[in-house]
């Protein structure tokens, strides 16, 4: 099994949720990751040159979702209608309340699985940026989640 | 807190895998194709047109929205190729061909609130390398060193279609520079101080 398909079949789910909020529904996540591995597949050039697939074919499918919804690599949306809310609405709420970058670098860590190396090389930040960022991140769900506790 | 928050993304995630790789090559094919006959037809107008040349020594090339200015500065001999991306989350990163990796800034109003001019420079043996992207009104950037010396060097705007609002420009001085000013393009001049910046 190649590196690629291996990551395939270890992330798929991950990188689907993680895409999710972006491309729009669950169904174009599903469309974005496809057409992003088959991009990483097709250009194999470009596929030996890489050192880190995970991030590399990240940010493919993020620019494809972006693309799908005619947004620019500066906007993230703020649809989060993928989010099964049932399941844990206080977490949802305090997810929707993060700004949507430090909810993009979340979602790469707890939905897609990534390192916080990956991240900051997926997302073009220092690996300290993607820390500071989660800690911000977990700090304002912390918050958020002990106020619904109470 | 980390540990318990894993646990709740999970159970906040769909589970459902509906991954299908067969899909993936099936797709792939597609993108080779896609891929192999533009390539074949366009090859030679894309080695012509990888990296633009604007004049002022800069060249230009675009990779997705990020725009990257590439020229070289010579100080006492030796060269030094720098080169400057724009366009990565409104970032702007700079790197100097011989220091380790590149320095980059957070979105353009930090570097301007950090630099006059979208300036950064960089230590060199016997100067400073500076260099800036800067925004629209400034056709001339002048450096004037702490000995007296002044450098200039016109701005390069990139190639029409290119989607940058900058313009670009690099200096190599002897010694360490005290001030930097623009001139617009009726000779109005804006100077600004670099010792309250060190």
């Amino acid at each position: 099994m190649s590196p690629l398909e291996q990551l395939y079949r270890d992330r798929y789910v991950g990188f689907r949720n993680a895409l999710a909020p972006i491309a729009g529904s669950r169904d174009a996540a599903h469309d974005v990751v496809q057409e992003a591995f088959a991009i990483a597949l097709g250009d194999r050039r470009a596929l030996r040159r890489q050192e880190s697939l995970a991030p590399w074919v990240w940010r493919i499918a993020y620019r494809l979702a972006l693309r799908a919804r005619r947004l620019s690599l500066e906007e993230l949306p703020d649809d989060l209608s993928i989010l099964d809310e049932h399941r844990d609405p206080a977490l949802a709420a305090a997810i929707r309340s993060l700004p949507p970058r430090r909810r993009l670098v979340v979602f790469l860590r707890y939905f897609a699985g990534f390192s916080y190396a990956e991240i900051g090389e997926a997302l073009d930040i220092e690996a300290g940026t993607v820390a500071a960022t989660l800690a911000q991140a977990h700090a304002a769900l912390h918050d958020d989640l002990a106020e619904v506790a109470r | 807190m980390t540990d318990v928050l894993l646990e709740r993304f999970a159970a906040l995630a769909d589970p459902t895998d509906d991954s299908d790789w067969l899909d993936v090559r099936r797709r792939a094919r597609r993108v080779r194709r896609r891929i192999a006959v533009p390539i074949a037809a366009a090859a030679a107008v894309l080695v012509a047109a990888a990296a633009v040349a604007a004049g002022g020594g800069w060249m230009f090339s675009t990779h997705d929205r990020q725009v990257t200015a590439a020229t070289s500065v010579s100080l006492d001999g030796k060269t030094w190729h720098v080169s400057i991306t724009t366009g990565t989350f409104g970032r702007v990163c700079f790197h100097i061909d011989g220091s380790p990796g590149r320095t980059c800034t957070g979105r353009l109003g930090e570097l301007h609130q950090a630099r006059p001019f979208g300036a950064l420079d960089s230590k060199v043996s016997g100067g400073q390398i500076w260099l800036g992207a800067t925004i629209g009104f400034a056709r001339r950037v002048v450096i004037t060193t702490t000995s007296g010396h002044t450098y200039t060097t016109a701005t390069t705007a990139a190639p029409k279609g290119t989607k940058t609002p900058f313009r670009y420009w690099a200096l190599a001085v002897a010694g360490t520079a005290k001030s930097i000013t623009a001139y617009d393009a009726h000779g109005r001049a804006i100077t600004k101080s670099l010792t309250s910046l060190r």
